[in-house]
């Protein structure tokens, strides 16, 4: 037998040298006593009713803490996007949906944030565009040829930039 | 006895609860009497305390016969209980006493001499200073000769955690015992 073993073995001689001491008598009569005074008094289960209606209470419990935190959220919420209000009814609408489909609310965010540092408004876009409109209709009808570009990367609105110039 | 069959006490136990015979009470104590209050002294380490949740634990077996009645394994359910019983009791132990572990003699020696007397605290200070759970395994095993499939039965673990929490015990007693030796 390896060592182990014995010493396991000889551990265990040793605890049952000893053991825990039995009930007695007096126990048996006290505990006796007072387990057939509770059997008299009757069953102290919970009747199906106290459960279920513990189910409810917490349910609507659960129910009013969502309600309030969603009345919270919307507050919060609303307080926040107040200064974005103005920011989106200055914004082209068209940019707006852009930025919104694609991005989500936190594209979203960022755009009308980006939108009022630049101060740009839809009006002024407009009337940039109509003229860069009727400046290249001018160049047009005056046959002005657009020159290759000299290196690869410029694009043709700068050149166009250089014409503007010239009429402004 | 196989694990699946069940003992022929449990059943007229069983039967009593059902019935509403109060005899049923004699008939748990007679039962589980000895093998629960070992258990309580395991987890309590105190004689005193072990008594008082056992008599408590009766009372609460007695309040829910109608469960225990329709327990699919009577002895496991009791066991639970006794466990839950003596959880709640350290607990409570724990508020009144603060952190500090309370420990009075609950180990007697088989034969009384003076030498059985040493041995016998001295085998009690090493199995408080095991873990509950391997000290539980320890104390009906030993002492109640129960094996490991009943073991990890009655305490709703496997029969391996059983035989691994009783040989990490035995192997941490003998380190205990050595260093109390040299």
């Amino acid at each position: 037998m390896n060592e182990p073993n014995q010493a396991q073995e000889r551990v265990e001689r040793l605890l049952k040298a000893s053991g825990p001491g039995g009930p007695s008598e007096a126990l048996k009569a006290r505990v006796i006593t007072a387990a057939k005074a509770a059997w008299h008094q009757g069953p102290g289960e919970v009747p199906w009713q106290v459960p279920v209606w513990r189910l409810a209470v917490s349910a609507a419990a659960a129910g009013i803490i969502i309600a309030f935190g969603n009345h919270l959220g919307d507050f919060a919420r609303s307080g926040a996007q107040a200064g974005v209000a103005v920011a989106a009814e200055t914004a082209n609408p068209e940019l707006e949906e852009l930025a919104e489909m694609v991005y989500g609310p936190s594209r979203s965010r960022l755009g009308t944030k980006h939108r009022r540092t630049t101060g740009v408004n839809d009006t002024t876009l407009r009337e940039k565009v109509e003229r860069i409109e009727q400046i290249l209709d001018e160049m047009d009808s005056n046959g002005i040829q657009a020159q290759p570009a000299p290196g690869g990367g410029r694009s043709r609105l700068l050149r166009y930039q250089r014409c503007l110039g010239s009429y402004s | 006895m196989s694990l699946l069959e069940k003992h022929p006490a449990d059943e007229s136990i069983r039967a009593a609860l059902a019935g509403g015979d109060p005899a049923a009470v004699e008939l748990l104590w007679d039962r589980y009497a000895c093998d629960l209050l070992a258990l309580l002294q395991s987890i309590l380490c105190s004689r005193h305390d072990a008594e008082d949740v056992l008599q408590t634990l009766f009372v609460r077996i007695v309040q829910k016969r109608r469960a225990l009645a329709k327990a699919r394994c009577l002895d496991a359910y009791v066991y639970r209980m006794a466990r839950n019983e003596a959880a709640t009791y350290v607990r409570g132990r724990r508020r009144r006493d603060g952190r500090k572990a309370r420990s009075d003699g609950w180990l007697v020696p088989r034969e009384s001499d003076r030498r059985r007397y040493d041995l016998t605290e001295q085998m009690q200070v090493a199995l408080n200073r095991l873990p509950r759970r391997q000290r539980e395994v320890v104390v009906l095993k030993t002492y109640r000769d129960k094996t490991f499939a009943e073991i990890g039965r009655l305490l709703g673990v496997s029969l391996n955690t059983a035989a691994s929490r009783y040989r990490y015990g035995m192997e941490r007693l003998r380190g205990l015992l050595k260093d109390a030796e040299s």
